[in-house]
């Protein structure tokens, strides 16, 4: 558990889990375009996008956090992340399902147990409760790190 | 706000600095040109000026004091000699740093700051001796025998706003003083009581009775920075010079008392002994006639360029790329509807976004000349303090660039031309023992070669020893004992990591990095290195370098689903392979008019599926010395295409080096065709093992 405090969340289903990431950082939300393939790299990068001209890596989450199931349906959506300020820090990320946006001010954040050893993603940042969900809060900086190939 | 105008005030005194130092380099071989004293003088005064403007005090004090030297060599009180150009040049450093650092905290800097100061005033007074000797030798014969001289009358009524931009009026009295025998009076009624007053107002105004040889306009330059900020007239009084008699002291008292300022007409009258009032009525008029096309010529100053933030131009030409890109597509709809109304206006959008493709390409051009100045300096301190004897010649330095090149090529040259000073060029003794002039010569050349600027450093030194390069080069197990390579072949090996010739670590080169570094710089921008050297005769370097680096025309080329972009630049030959050929061959080796040519299966690159295709196309591709073969499914066709960055979660891919987006707004890969030659002379290639 860390010390940051979001006050909005993005939500999201990868397989049957909700996960979240800090929505201030999101900067589009797209159905799935064309995905250009990019020889040479690891799976979860699954190529790049044309956004608005701009050629922007895509990778699936649900391939990172060790999920078998990637295959796309309508849900399937790619989430556009900008972890810091610079424009070519975008990036995109598969999920199967964009949820919905949470407001996490006075929530009680809770030290996350998922340990999956598959994962690349290890370090969230906390846990919510959001009705009978738990929603897992992601810590971009280790995803964008991560992405890194 | 104000550390907006400070930056702009910088960028531009480091054109005035830069002009500085090219006219002290003219000027050190020619030391008696008036002109190129002149223009330093004058670089030298925008300096002062805009320093004290802009609150960089320190560089108006030191430039303040340096342009006295300067002015005493104008006046030809003191004369150009070759420790004046050195104190100077190494004074410019000292004003880069000022106006890099603004005004000094760090009391190491200002120790040395306040050393200088004081080499730079001892020098000038050095000059003032002499100066003493010569007014003294003027006062002996004046009484007006000295018809160059004229008496003025300056009246100069700052307003009250004058301090806050930085103006000393005391360096204008300095200055004016410099010009020959003044006196100044300064009226203070104008101060208002204390509660009144206000410590960043100029209450105080002033004349001025100065003797000197120097023309109306000289006293006037005086004022340049501070003309709209007050009211100034300059008032010629008579011929010679003036004494300080009783008559004029009362005229001053009286005026004081009366808060009135000298009417120049009662100076005239008491110190015009002979010629007439109406010649100095005419006169009057010839100045203001003068003032007034001065004037009219600042203003006709027509602005033929502009100062641009380079992040301004980057967006320039992103949009318009992106502009090409929709115009591409506008065209395949075009031509899918096949309506002709829309086909005539696609075409013609087409041809408009070309040109203003080409006209944003230039404007991101810039000329190499800006860099030169820092090689020029380079080998003169370098070859100074080496001891040696160099001349550097420049050709081409108007050659046009894109800026992100010239960013990244500093470097590099600066690399290549310390290893000429230091290695390539000998020590004089040495030269004239090997039979050539003392002098060494080292030449720097660029042109233009179709699409690429080639660079060439030429130095005419002792060349590189191929024999002792091997040794070198096999001690550090850089290569086997037995290899066998050509001259040629092994001269590329100081392009390897880990070499150096010289085998002490000297201050100028060898810190560490070699020609490796220069050569991984110069592949950065796409570029090439490639030397020739021939023992006791000098060495070469070429820089082969493409004109921009955004857009580059390409080859279209399908491997499995995928399209991709192969440079043109890097392509030789295309060729249709016969697939039994290539299935015959056990090393994979094609022979094309009778040459074996080596070849790579992209689909194995790309680690693809290997499928049976027909007559598969080989996209033959060099760099440098090496060839190799490219065998690609299909060639498309020819391709003019804009760059994008993969961005950062891509930066490091092998074989990819950018992204291009197509007429359908599909993305193809750009192939880094240097990087799959030395995969596949590494080895690296596999096929895929199937599955």
């Amino acid at each position: 558990m860390s010390e940051q405090h979001y006050n909005t969340l993005l939500s999201f289903r990868l397989n049957d889990e909700f996960f979240a990431i800090d929505a201030m950082k999101v900067n589009h939300i797209l159905e799935v375009p064309d995905i250009t393939h990019v020889p040479n790299t690891p799976e979860f990068l699954r190529g790049v996008i044309n956004l608005h001209g701009n050629v922007i890596p895509v990778v699936d989450l649900r391939l990172m956090m060790g999920f078998d199931n990637a295959d796309f349906s309508n849900d399937t959506a790619i989430v556009v992340i900008a972890p810091d300020e610079q424009q070519d820090s975008s990036l995109g990320v598969v999920v199967d399902m964009v949820k919905e946006v949470i407001e996490a001010d006075g929530m009680e954040m809770k030290a996350t147990v998922v340990d999956k050893e598959e994962s690349m993603l290890k370090n969230f940042h906390g846990t919510l409760s959001v009705g009978d969900d738990f929603v897992h809060v992601i810590d971009i900086d280790e995803l964008a790190s991560e992405s890194e190939v | 706000m104000m550390d907006k105008f400070k930056a702009k005030f910088v960028e531009e005194s480091l054109d005035n600095v830069n002009d500085l130092e090219e006219a002290l380099f003219a000027l050190e071989n020619d030391m008696q040109s008036k002109d190129l004293i002149e223009r330093i003088f004058r670089a030298m005064h925008s300096l002062k000026g805009g320093g004290a403007m802009f609150g960089f005090n320190h560089l108006s004090e030191f430039t303040h004091h340096l342009e006295n030297i300067f002015d005493k060599v104008r006046n030809d009180k003191l004369e150009v000699t070759q420790d004046l150009i050195s104190l100077t040049f190494s004074a410019v450093d000292e004003i880069k740093f000022l106006l890099q650092k603004g005004d000094l905290t760090d009391p190491e800097d200002l120790n040395a700051y306040s050393q200088f100061m004081a080499r730079i005033q001892t020098f000038s007074e050095g000059g003032n001796i002499s100066e003493n000797t010569s007014a003294k030798a003027s006062e002996g014969n004046k009484g007006n025998t000295d018809s160059d001289d004229k008496t003025y009358l300056i009246s100069f009524v700052p307003q009250e706003d004058l301090l806050q931009n930085g103006t000393n009026p005391l360096f204008l009295l300095d200055d004016l003083h410099a010009l020959g025998n003044s006196h100044s009076i300064v009226y203070t009624h104008k101060v208002p009581s204390f509660e009144l007053f206000e410590p960043e107002s100029n209450y105080c105004l002033w004349q001025i009775l100065l003797t000197t040889s120097e023309s109306l306009n000289e006293i006037k330059d005086v004022f340049i920075f501070v003309e709209d900020e007050c009211e100034l007239s300059v008032e010629e009084i008579c011929q010679g010079g003036f004494e300080m008699d009783s008559g004029i002291e009362k005229l001053i008292t009286n005026a004081r008392n009366s808060n009135s300022l000298i009417k120049s007409s009662d100076l005239k009258i008491l110190l015009d002994k002979s010629s007439g009032q109406t010649a100095k009525a005419e006169n009057q008029d010839q100045l203001s006639a003068e003032a007034g096309r001065k004037k009219a010529q600042l203003k006709g100053h027509k602005i033929s360029s502009i100062r641009v933030a380079s992040l301004k131009i980057d967006e320039l030409v992103n949009l318009v790329s992106e502009l090409v890109t929709v115009q591409a597509q506008l065209s395949v709809y075009a031509e899918k509807k096949g309506d002709t109304d829309i086909l005539g206006l696609a075409e013609n959008v087409q041809k408009l976004s070309r040109q203003l493709r080409d006209n944003a390409f230039e404007i991101s051009l810039i000329p190499m000349q800006s860099e030169l100045m820092r090689f020029q300096r380079l080998v003169r301190d370098l070859s100074k303090e080496l001891g040696k004897e160099i001349e550097f010649v420049i050709e081409g330095g108007d050659i046009e660039l894109d800026k992100n090149i010239i960013e990244h090529l500093t470097d590099p040259l600066l690399h290549i031309l310390r290893n000429s000073v230091d290695h390539g060029i000998e020590m004089p003794d040495d030269r004239v023992a090997a039979g050539k002039s003392p002098k060494g010569n080292i030449y720097f050349k660029a042109y233009h070669a179709g699409a690429s600027v080639l660079i060439e450093v030429t130095d005419d030194g002792r060349g590189i020893n191929v024999e002792d390069i091997r040794e070198k080069a096999i001690s550090k197990g850089l290569i086997d004992e037995n290899t066998d390579l050509s001259s040629k072949e092994i001269l590329n090996l100081i392009f390897m990591s880990g070499f150096s010739t010289k085998d002490t670590v000297s201050d100028v080169s060898g810190r560490g990095v070699g020609m490796d570094v220069v050569r991984k710089k110069i592949s950065e921008i796409r570029g090439e290195v490639t030397i020739d050297s021939e023992w006791g005769q000098g060495t070469t370097i070429t820089l082969r370098l493409p004109l921009t680096l955004s857009i580059i025309d390409g080859l279209l080329v399908k491997v499995a689903d995928n399209k991709y972009v192969v440079p043109i630049s890097s392509i030789e030959k295309i060729f249709a392979i016969d697939s039994q050929q290539l299935k015959d061959s056990f090393n994979k080796v094609v022979v094309i008019e009778g040459e074996q040519i080596p070849y790579v299966d992209m689909r194995d690159v790309f680690k693809e599926e290997k499928e049976e295709v027909e007559t598969p196309q080989m996209v033959l591709v060099r760099h440098e010395e090496k060839r190799l073969g490219l065998m690609v499914d299909e060639v498309l066709g020819e391709y003019q295409t804009v760059v994008k960055p993969l961005g950062r979660y891509l930066k490091s891919h092998e074989v990819v080096s950018g992204a291009s987006i197509l007429g359908d707004g599909t993305i193809s890969m750009v192939i880094d065709t240097n990087r799959v030659l030395q995969m596949s002379s590494t080895g690296k290639v596999k096929a895929k093992s199937k599955k």
